[in-house]
């Protein structure tokens, strides 16, 4: 097997992970999904990207693979297929590192919808806009939250914000579903896995996707999402399991060394068929 | 387990191990003493990071391995290797060869040390009150950098080819002893192995380093050397790997895929002595 290429959010990325090291100076003081890079060391950094499901899935296949640089501000942690498929598109033809015969499959975790760009045209100009402030962006401010222009266009459009939502899953539907198009024309196959299931409910309307998602399995519970595997037992999250099992104090909601672990055997599980 | 921290020439770095993979662009090498680092790409040396044995190491032990950016070196480039990653935070322009990640000794629970080729790391003397060093291959006659003030300086000093040799051995193994002591007393366990078996009769005869000297055992065969190993089983070199690469394999002198695993495996093993 050539690479696998994975994008996703601070799921994929293995925040937290680092809390199951011996590694010193841990920051068990940060709240759930505050994120300060500072506290970050090199160590942390190498320590999940040994845990965390894209490495477990790429050993088994014994070949690489590749996610985000542990860069920038956020050291890479965090967003949305926004940035992931911006990420995609970064890697192939800006800094050109890769190509893409270099890779048989991508592996793309869907984070939250709403962390997404919204789209609209208004008097022939192209907008975008968040729908929801709810502060998934590590508090990095991007964009604007509506504005006058989004009222205007909902207006014209006698649109109400559940209509808005709507159009919004089908806009994320519709650009999944291109670029899975696009790399598989490529020559590489793309299998999604969810955080929420909003976007696996509307894809189960559409047989193209039939393929495309991979469903979790924990003891023969099969779930459509993470949010899912993380009903099924404390043990999936990270700051339950330090507190269960290891009497450790953090508040980390992330996924935990074990969820990294069930998240990948059934990503191993579907490739393998 | 914190983090394992690896040493070592193109062996440890896993030349080669790229014709491994499916991918695109292999360019198979002129002869096998010749490496082109043009013709190996990011996707390669991704591949190879998933097959060489620090990364198995480190997978058994559910960690990270840390190992130097460039291809081949000695000694002396794995003792810089490890002088930059601790003691440069502030300069992260230094040695950027080497690697720009910046560590501290707490983060490590091991050191890995693949000795490499003797004849690889600098001579020192003093002539007419300067430092000089010198590259000097005494089997081939190859006398490198800096070889005329060299011979001069043996010719004053009244020194025979087999004196120098004798110098120049009890030199590394005071370096390499006082290097992994200097480690020990920061919390880090050391180990070594070896490529060639230049420095390994004087490794046994010293307890303390014989102590942290891992032996390659392979079909219940110890063998003291990786070049050992590969002279019992020829296909543990990459172009010998017929079984693998068919009639023509690359012409590569280095471990093969197996060839890192039965190194992973020793020093696992070795390890694993200590977690009982």
């Amino acid at each position: 097997m050539k690479g696998i290429l994975f994008g996703g959010c601070s799921f994929t990325w293995g925040q937290g992970l680092y809390f199951y090291s011996d590694l010193p100076n841990l920051p068990f003081e940060a709240q759930n999904y505050g994120f300060d890079s500072k506290e970050i060391t090199e160590s942390m950094l190498n320590y999940k990207n040994s845990i965390r499901y894209p490495r477990l899935v790429a050993n088994y296949f014994e070949t690489f693979e590749v996610t985000k640089n542990d860069v920038g501000v956020l050291l890479g942690n965090g967003g949305s297929e926004d940035e992931s498929f911006e990420y995609f598109d970064y890697l192939f033809n800006v800094e050109k590192k890769y190509k893409y015969s270099d890779f048989s499959y991508i592996i793309l975790q869907l984070s939250n919808i709403w962390r997404n760009d919204f789209h609209f045209e208004l008097n022939g100009v192209d907008y975008k806009t968040k729908l929801h402030n709810n502060n998934l962006y590590n508090h990095v401010k991007k964009d604007f939250v509506r504005g006058e222009k989004f009222d205007e266009y909902c207006e014209i459009n006698n649109y109400s914000f559940s209509d808005i939502e709507v159009l919004h899953k089908k806009q994320q539907l519709k650009r999944l579903k291109d670029k899975i198009i696009f790399y598989n024309e490529n020559g590489i196959e793309v299998k999604i896995i969810s955080w929420h299931n909003d976007l696996f409910i509307e894809s189960l309307l559409d047989d193209f996707f039939k393929d495309v998602f991979i469903k979790l399995n924990y003891n023969n519970k099969i779930t459509d999402s993470i949010q899912g595997l993380m009903s099924f037992s404390e043990d999936m999250v990270i700051e339950d399991d330090l507190k269960n099992n290891k009497k450790i104090r953090c508040k980390d909601r992330h996924p935990s060394k074990e969820c990294h672990k069930i998240i990948a055997n059934s990503i191993i599980e579907n490739l393998k068929k | 387990m914190k983090g394992i921290l690896f040493g070592g020439c193109s062996f440890t770095w896993g030349q080669g191990l790229y014709f491994y993979s499916d991918l695109n662009r292999l360019v198979y090498p002129i002869n096998e003493y010749t490496y082109n680092d043009n013709s190996v790409n990011d996707a390669h040396r991704k591949y190879r990071d998933t097959l060489r044995y620090p990364r198995l190491v480190a997978n058994r032990f559910k960690t990270f391995e840390v190992l130097k950016k460039m291809n081949g070196g000695c000694e002396d480039e794995t003792f810089d290797f490890f002088q930059t990653i601790f003691n440069f935070k502030d300069n992260l322009d230094a040695n950027k060869h080497l690697s720009t990640e910046r560590y501290d000794y707490d983060d490590f629970d091991y050191i890995v040390i693949q000795l490499s080729q003797l004849w690889r790391n600098k001579f020192y003397f003093i002539d007419e009150g300067v430092i000089e060093h010198a590259s000097v291959w005494p089997h081939t006659k190859d006398i490198g950098w800096n070889g005329e003030k060299f011979f001069n300086w043996m010719e004053k000093n009244n020194m025979t080819f087999d004196d120098w040799i004798v110098d120049h051995t009890k030199k590394q193994i005071d370096r390499l002893k006082k290097e992994l002591k200097f480690y020990e007393e920061k919390g880090i366990k050391t180990r070594i192995l070896a490529w060639e078996d230049n420095l390994v009769q004087d490794i046994l005869k010293d307890e303390f380093l014989n102590e942290r000297f891992i032996k390659l055992t392979h079909n219940n065969i110890e063998h003291l050397t990786i070049s050992g190993l590969q002279h019992n089983f020829p296909h543990l070199k990459i172009k010998f790997d017929t079984e693998y690469f068919g009639e023509t394999p690359p012409d590569d002198h280095h471990p093969s895929k197996e060839c890192h695993e039965i190194i992973a495996k020793n020093i696992i093993e070795n390890i694993e002595k200590d977690l009982k």
